[in-house]
């Protein structure tokens, strides 16, 4: 999986191409705690070069929801694939997520 | 071990013996090329200091007459006792005699003989020698330059072996050469004593070089052979056993010493490595040990004994789990809350291993005892989301299916919190998808309600549940099985009773992941409805 990050100002995007699962979760997550700084208000997930998405990958776009949450931060998920859509319908987070498709 | 100590020993002696041997050709070439260098030299300046003291004591004035008429007088005489004379005082001499060149040849004028000379061998007075007969051209006099030759030059003489020839001119009162002097000293004797002197040497050289290699090899037999015999025993005691044997003592501080105390720090580390990995083994023995228990546990968790309802013929039920490690974050569970409702439970923690494990067993104690209380699956899972999410720091989720089904009348209420789509199939008819929208997983978010279904099921209808570890069960090529794959199972034998749906789907998976890895937990329950037989 490839990580690309581009900050401006409060406004952090991050597209993610390949699969975010149990190998490559931990690598998001020491992404993010480099460079999801406190103030970063709207962040931006582009997922349309993601394949797929496992229950671990699930569960740190869930952790950072909740971090945005607190900090009355937006997490935006953006142009997210069908097969990824589905699995968000699945697991009932697209209630949860900011989804724009 | 033996061998080697004296290969080395034997291989040292070989070098040191070419290395004298080596040396002693040098040192006696070099010193006879020397010697005898310097002996010619002092032979030569000797030869050249005669010749020039007899030419200046010739009157080059007579010399012409003599040659001229072949008569000789007075002065020719005294001349001839002269010369004989001087070669009479040097024995080395082979020839002495007084001639006058030409351009290609020369006539004698006389030759000193001794009365040890064979006189028929001797030259005369009018003697030519012509120089076309000789191939010792270099034996010519310099008669241009008017001076004897300055470089020592060879001949050969039948009787005295090799020479040295040496010439000085006899001027007269123009500056002209009118003869010269010339003699053949014979080398043999010279050859004699420059060997005699060599061989002094030589035998001088050998004494000294053989005991200076015989010194070399006891100093080499002490500083290395030595103490490498003794390390050598220091580490044959270690791999004895016997560690605690001090350091011998080596006397010098030297390269040697360094390596046995390179060798004791290396042995100390390798201790400490071996206390370490048996320390690292140890402890890995007991998680291991620790994890057999908690595989046994989690396993007894769920309810393993079929048939699991012996006295209701209304339903059959069976369910599996197979951890992909020792210790799974899957559960089903079913359980009755009263005579007439069944609760099934389907479940996956989001992970796996021991993290995804523990919050399993807390999340099925909350889900069983919360359902015994009585109400709704959405009431259910709304309490146990909110338990669930006070201090769920790992933010851990459990995507969570739960149906409580009335078992006279068939009727059911369902929640699904993000798990899987259920699989439906009608008396008589085919495995089918139930797809909806599902609610978000529990623990996923505090607060959040939970929506519920009715459904009803008919006698001869089965229910099929499952985590995603068997559509995502993955092949050697990581494909993935997928629900389309996961239905085609389950139709190939749509009439079989759950123990056997569920067989038929573990030999499906195996069969597609064709020995790759079992990568996720494989979970999965099914519910056959019989009824009640009244309708």
């Amino acid at each position: 999986m490839t990580i690309n990050g581009e900050k401006n100002n409060t406004a952090l995007t991050i597209e993610l191409e390949g699969r975010l699962d149990t190998a490559t979760s931990p690598m998001l997550e020491d992404y993010l705690s480099e460079n999801l700084m406190e103030d970063i208000l709207e962040l931006r997930f582009d997922l349309g070069q993601l394949s797929y998405i496992s229950s671990v990958g699930l569960r740190v776009l869930l952790s950072t929801q909740k971090k945005m949450d607190k900090r009355n931060g937006k997490m935006i998920i953006c142009n997210v694939p069908d097969l990824i859509m589905d699995i968000f319908d699945v697991v009932g987070f697209a209630d949860i997520f900011t989804i724009e498709r | 071990m033996q061998t080697k100590r004296k290969g080395l020993r034997r291989k040292l002696i070989g070098i040191v013996c070419v290395l004298v041997l080596v040396t002693c050709v040098l040192l006696i070439g070099i010193s006879y090329k020397a010697f005898h260098d310097t002996y010619i030299r002092f032979c030569y300046d000797k030869a050249l200091g005669i010749v020039k003291v007899l030419a200046r004591q010739t009157d080059a004035g007579s010399i012409s007459k003599y040659v001229e008429t072949g008569q000789t007088d007075e002065d020719y005489d005294a001349l001839q006792s002269k010369f004989n004379t001087v070669k009479s005082h040097m024995a080395d001499m082979s020839h002495l005699y007084l001639m006058v060149p030409y351009a290609d040849h020369f006539v004698y004028v006389m030759e000193a003989y001794t009365e040890q000379d064979n006189t028929s061998h001797l030259s005369k007075l009018g003697d030519v020698f012509t120089y076309g007969e000789t191939q010792y051209h270099e034996l010519l006099p310099d008669v241009e330059a008017k001076r004897a030759s300055t470089h020592v030059v060879y001949g050969e003489d039948t009787e005295l072996g090799r020479t040295i020839s040496v010439w000085a001119p006899v001027l007269d009162e123009n500056g002209d050469v009118a003869a010269m002097v010339e003699v053949d000293y014979g080398l043999t004797e010279v050859q004699k004593k420059i060997n005699s002197y060599v061989l002094r040497i030589v035998l001088f050289l050998i004494l000294a070089v053989v005991m200076i290699a015989i010194v070399m090899l006891q100093v080499i037999d002490r500083t290395v052979i030595s103490p490498i015999i003794s390390l050598t025993r220091y580490i044959d005691s270690y791999e004895k056993g016997n560690i605690t044997q001090q350091l011998a003592q080596f006397g010098e501080d030297n390269e040697i010493r360094q390596l046995l105390e390179s060798f004791t720090n290396m042995i100390e580390k390798i201790e400490c490595y071996i206390a370490d990995i048996r320390q690292i083994t140890a402890e890995r023995e007991r998680i291991s040990a620790e994890l057999n228990v908690a595989t046994q546990i989690q396993a007894d968790m769920l309810p393993r004994a079929f048939p699991a309802f012996s006295g209701r013929k209304e339903f059959d039920i069976y369910a599996l789990m197979k951890p992909a490690k020792e210790v799974g974050g899957d559960f089903y569970d079913f359980f009755l809350v009263d005579d007439d409702h069944l609760v099934m439970v389907m479940a996956d923690v989001s992970g796996k291993g021991v993290p995804a494990a523990l919050f399993m067993v807390i999340a099925k104690t909350l889900i069983k005892n919360r359902a015994q209380m009585g109400g709704t699956p959405a009431q259910i899972l709304a309490d146990v989301n909110h338990q669930l999410c006070e201090g769920n720091e790992v933010e851990l989720f459990v995507t969570v299916w739960l149906a409580i089904l009335t078992i006279s009348t068939g009727e059911g209420i369902a929640a699904n919190a993000g798990h899987e789509h259920p699989a439906l199939r009608r008396a008589k008819g085919q495995y089918e998808l139930i797809k909806y929208r599902h609610s978000p997983a529990v623990a996923a978010m505090d607060g959040i309600p939970f929506a519920e279904h009715t459904f009803r099921l008919y006698p001869g209808d089965s229910l099929f549940v499952y985590t995603d570890g068997v559509p995502e069960a993955n092949n050697q090529e990581n494909a993935l099985l997928g629900t389309g794959r996961m239905v085609d199972i389950l139709n190939q034998m749509p009439e079989a009773p759950p123990q056997k749906v569920l067989e038929n789907m573990a030999d499906g998976i195996a069969a597609f992941s064709a020995g790759a890895e079992q990568f996720d937990d494989i979970t999965m329950l099914c519910l056959s409805y019989i009824g009640c037989g009244e309708e």
